[in-house]
């Protein structure tokens, strides 16, 4: 283009240049276009995916008796096969106090179901050559450096001994929770639930006026549970993560998840917080009383309003997102298609394939990727999970999902409730959608 | 419009169709004689089995035998040799009725993985959810032999469905286990461990059963068991109905297993197999154990106990269409019993047996890797058990291979029909 310039350039040149220069910002800007082109998940016969309509039918069954159980009060379920959504019902009520039927298209707070997006937002970065996976995060965010392990915690005073981190975080320890970063109220260890809470972390959600930025780096300068690497501790670590997609993207979050996937992908529910039209759809937070269902009203960490209330300023990479179950089964094929959905490529197909390699070891039967749980060959034997390399995870208000790149199948279960421990759909429905497979 | 009773049937059985087993877009045919040629099989080779079985007979290592040999959905090797008993001279038939004993199990745990399917029950839930007598198990801690009282511990965790499927449990075997303690406490509180002419029923016996100590804490280790036993009383409590009615129309009748039973009905009385055993060079009626079972008991007695571990019996046929059944992933003539996914964990190991050649899925044993070394038989993944009356079966889903040979014997060591015939069959294969 330079030499270009050094003539008098043609028209045709200059149309030509003009087009150059549109794919290349298009292209380095964004998702580029593939030579792929699946479509985006639309309906199709239960039969011409090699499933049973009567095996799927007992998805029927247990969503009815789990709201006759009073074990949910509803929920939203959709099952794809091969790119064609062939299950997608809703049971049950959205809001017991007025008896709103819940619909298939309802808007759910998805929580830690963000995190694969986040993951996701990364990893696009990670493929434009901006970083390594195992760069120290404080090369873009310097307030972690010099990272401490806690130590020593005194109770009454509220506070404590650390000794230093081995290492420094890394990108890769923050996708896989090994970075010794804790999660706030939800944290397994008292010590920095405390911690947390004295330092004013917001742990996903928020009415108040807070940024990313100040969020994360007030937490930079916390403690950790251990050094860096050394195991597998669900964290913030995807809320960092959201604070160094604007830092290296030079947008907000929530810009860049909508021009870069929600927009792409067609996912038109999914946002931080809902546009006014859109609250209607939202499906209001239960948790149990005296065996009934009742409005959730936040237990001081989550206050269920967040969605359309407040200052709508904070975005969380870790819990922050609201979304539908087709929504987020489009981000799920894109996936099983390797990357590419509707003519749009997100990621390479290699670039998944090292984000389901790389794991940490979790529980027996699962080790956790770079976006999500992994199934291994245990994980397998143990039944009515799918096969091995089948990738899942859920949300705090009960929502789970499930992906199994072998069989091209994609789950997603939609309730929202908290403080229920009886609700057995939430391994039943993925027994269901696997058994009926019929081919 | 007129129906024909056929048609009633088929439409009978569409609408019971929904809730048990379902229909399926595979339509895979019953099992149907087929030429050797046509599945790459030897048929000179395979010869090589009348052979074994003739000089079995001659040698007086088995009175008689039927053997079955079925690839691709094809029968091609179905004979049958010497007598089903000696005394009346009555010659074997290849349609006999064999009492199949162990081989059972499968049959019950493949009922308990189609309730599994419908998502009534994760594999790692307790039983005591179901039979809450199982709560609180205890572990045998010692035993006195005079007075034959016991004590406990406690057990660090509750026996799981997959504890019980598995044979990890901790439970004994009476009659036949090998522990002389366990042997004594079972037949104390007089549990029923194999058959039984008594009117006793699979809940009385399993109820009994759930109190007595185990022999390790569930989970720790592989020891046969009545494990089966209480998973076929699990199907009674979970499905609503009998454990022989739940068998009879969720498996045999759509598998077209038409003559396999608890108890074998008057009008096929006559083709049930003696079981005999030698005494001083010939073959004689064998007719039980003192104080445990009477070897008549498929036809005589109060048939009310449907032990889930070794109560049926059944022909080669039959139990060759039931391993066809997984050989296609789970469905055959268009009725889904399982699917394939289930299958794939059915078939994944889940536990070490006593031995370094197989491992123990869900359902069966499993020829591993270091056994397709050892000589098989079969493949990796090739599934198989057998019977106490000595009947052994496998089938291999990679050559698409089933074998079935039945006897009816009891104290027979020197039978080598038992392993020659895996040997014989994967050795006829010519492809």
């Amino acid at each position: 283009m330079i030499k270009i310039t050094t003539k008098k350039p043609t028209r045709l040149m200059k149309l030509f240049s003009y087009l150059i220069y549109l794919t290349l910002c298009i292209s380095l800007s964004a998702q580029t276009p593939s030579a792929q082109n699946s479509t985006p998940l639309n309906k199709g016969s239960v039969k011409s995916v090699g499933m049973s309509v009567e095996r799927l039918a007992r998805i029927d069954t247990m969503a009815e008796s789990a709201i006759a159980d009073s074990d949910v009060p509803g929920l939203v379920a959709l099952v794809a096969r091969n790119g064609k959504i062939v299950y997608h019902k809703a049971f049950g009520v959205a809001d017991s106090g007025t008896g709103r039927e819940l619909k298939e298209d309802d808007i759910f707070r998805i929580f830690s179901q963000t995190k694969a997006i986040t993951a996701t937002a990364v990893m696009m970065l990670w493929e434009e050559g901006l970083f390594k996976l195992d760069d120290p995060i404080s090369k873009w965010i310097p307030e972690f450096k010099n990272p401490q392990v806690l130590d020593t915690y005194n109770y009454t005073a509220g506070t404590y001994t650390t000794i230093p981190g081995k290492q420094e975080i890394t990108i890769r320890h923050l996708l896989t929770h090994s970075s010794g970063v804790g999660y706030g109220a939800i944290d397994p260890d008292e010590r920095i639930r405390l911690i947390y809470k004295e330092a004013g972390i917001i742990e996903a959600v928020t009415q108040k006026h807070v940024l990313i930025a100040d969020n994360i780096k007030k937490l930079a300068k916390l403690p950790l549970h251990f050094h860096p690497g050394e195991k597998y501790t669900y964290s913030m670590g995807l809320d960092v993560l959201g604070y160094f997609v604007e830092i290296l993207s030079g947008m907000p979050l929530d810009e860049f998840f909508y021009s870069r996937i929600f927009k792409p992908l067609g996912m038109k529910d999914t946002y931080f917080y809902l546009p006014e039209n859109k609250v209607d759809r939202l499906v209001l937070t239960h948790g149990p009383k005296d065996g009934k269902w009742v409005p959730y009203l936040g237990d001081g960490t989550i206050d269920p309003d967040y969605a359309f209330k407040g200052a709508k300023s904070l975005f969380s990479g870790g819990g922050g997102l609201l979304s539908t179950a087709i929504d987020y089964a489009n981000f799920l094929q894109m996936y099983l298609n390797g990357g590419v959905l509707n003519g749009k490529r997100l990621l390479s197909r290699t670039t998944i394939e090292t984000m389901m390699a790389s794991r940490v070891e979790m529980y027996s039967g699962s080790g956790y990727g770079l976006a999500f749980s992994v199934l291994d060959e245990k994980g397998v034997s143990v039944g009515g999970q799918g096969s091995e390399g089948t990738f899942s995870w859920g949300g705090a208000a009960n929502t789970q999902y499930f992906a199994d790149p072998n069989e091209q199948v994609i789950g997603v279960i939609l309730k929202q409730t908290f403080g229920q421990r009886t609700d057995d759909t939430r391994w039943q429905f993925r027994q269901l959608v696997f058994q009926a497979i019929d081919d | 419009m007129k129906y024909s009773i056929l048609q009633l049937v088929f439409i009978l059985s569409l609408i019971l169709g929904i809730q048990a087993q379902t229909p399926s877009a595979q339509k895979s045919p019953a099992l149907l004689a087929g030429s050797p040629k046509s599945v790459g099989l030897s048929k000179e080779r395979l010869a090589r089995i009348d052979a074994m079985a003739e000089s079995a007979i001659e040698d007086n290592d088995v009175p008689g035998v039927v053997a079955l040999v079925a690839r691709n959905g094809k029968i091609v090797y179905h004979k049958a040799f010497g007598l089903a008993d000696n005394s009346s001279g009555r010659e074997m038939k290849k349609d006999d009725i064999f009492r199949i004993a162990s081989q059972s199990k499968a049959i019950t745990s493949t009922g308990v993985m189609m309730l599994w399917e419908e998502g009534l029950f994760k594999l790692d839930d307790p039983v005591s959810k179901w039979i809450p007598e199982f709560k609180n198990p205890q572990v045998l801690n010692t035993y006195n032999y005079t007075s034959g009282t016991y004590t406990t511990i406690q057990a660090d965790r509750e026996i799981t469905i997959r504890h019980l499927l598995t044979h990890s449990s901790g439970l004994g075997y009476g009659l036949i286990d090998g522990d002389e303690r366990m042997k004594l406490i079972y037949n104390k509180t007089g549990i029923t461990d194999l058959f039984t002419t008594d009117p006793v029923t699979i809940g009385d016996s399993v109820k009994k059963l759930a109190k007595l100590p185990l022999h390790f804490h569930p989970g720790d280790e592989y020891r046969y068991s009545e494990g089966l036993d209480v998973l076929g009383y699990f199907i009674e409590v979970v499905s609503g109905i009998p454990f022989d009615q739940f068998l009879n129309t969720r498996l045999f009748d759509p598998l077209g297993m038409d003559d396999t039973f608890f108890y074998v009905p008057d009008d096929k009385a006559d083709r049930l197999v003696t079981v005999q055993k030698q005494v001083d060079g010939n073959w004689v009626k064998y007719t039980g154990v003192e104080g445990y079972y009477d070897a008549d008991y498929p036809i005589k007695g109060a048939k009310t106990f449907f032990s889930g571990g070794a109560g049926l019996s059944s022909t080669v046929s039959d139990y060759a269409t039931f391993l066809q059944m997984y050989l296609n992933g789970g469905e055959l003539k268009g009725i889904r019993f399982l699917s394939r996914t289930t299958i794939k964990t059915i078939m994944s190991p889940q536990v070490a047996l006593n031995s370094e050649t197989e491992d123990y899925g869900l359902v069966f044993g499993l020829v591993n890797e270091k056994g397709v070394a050892f000589g098989g038989p079969g493949s990796t993944g090739t599934f198989k058990w057998g019977g106490y009356f000595n009947s052994q079966y496998f089938a291999d889903p990679n050559e698409q291979i089933i074998g079935v040979i039945m006897k009816q014997t009891r104290y027979q060591t020197t039978d080598d029909t038992s392993w020659q015939f895996g040997q014989l069959v994967f050795q006829a294969i010519d492809d």
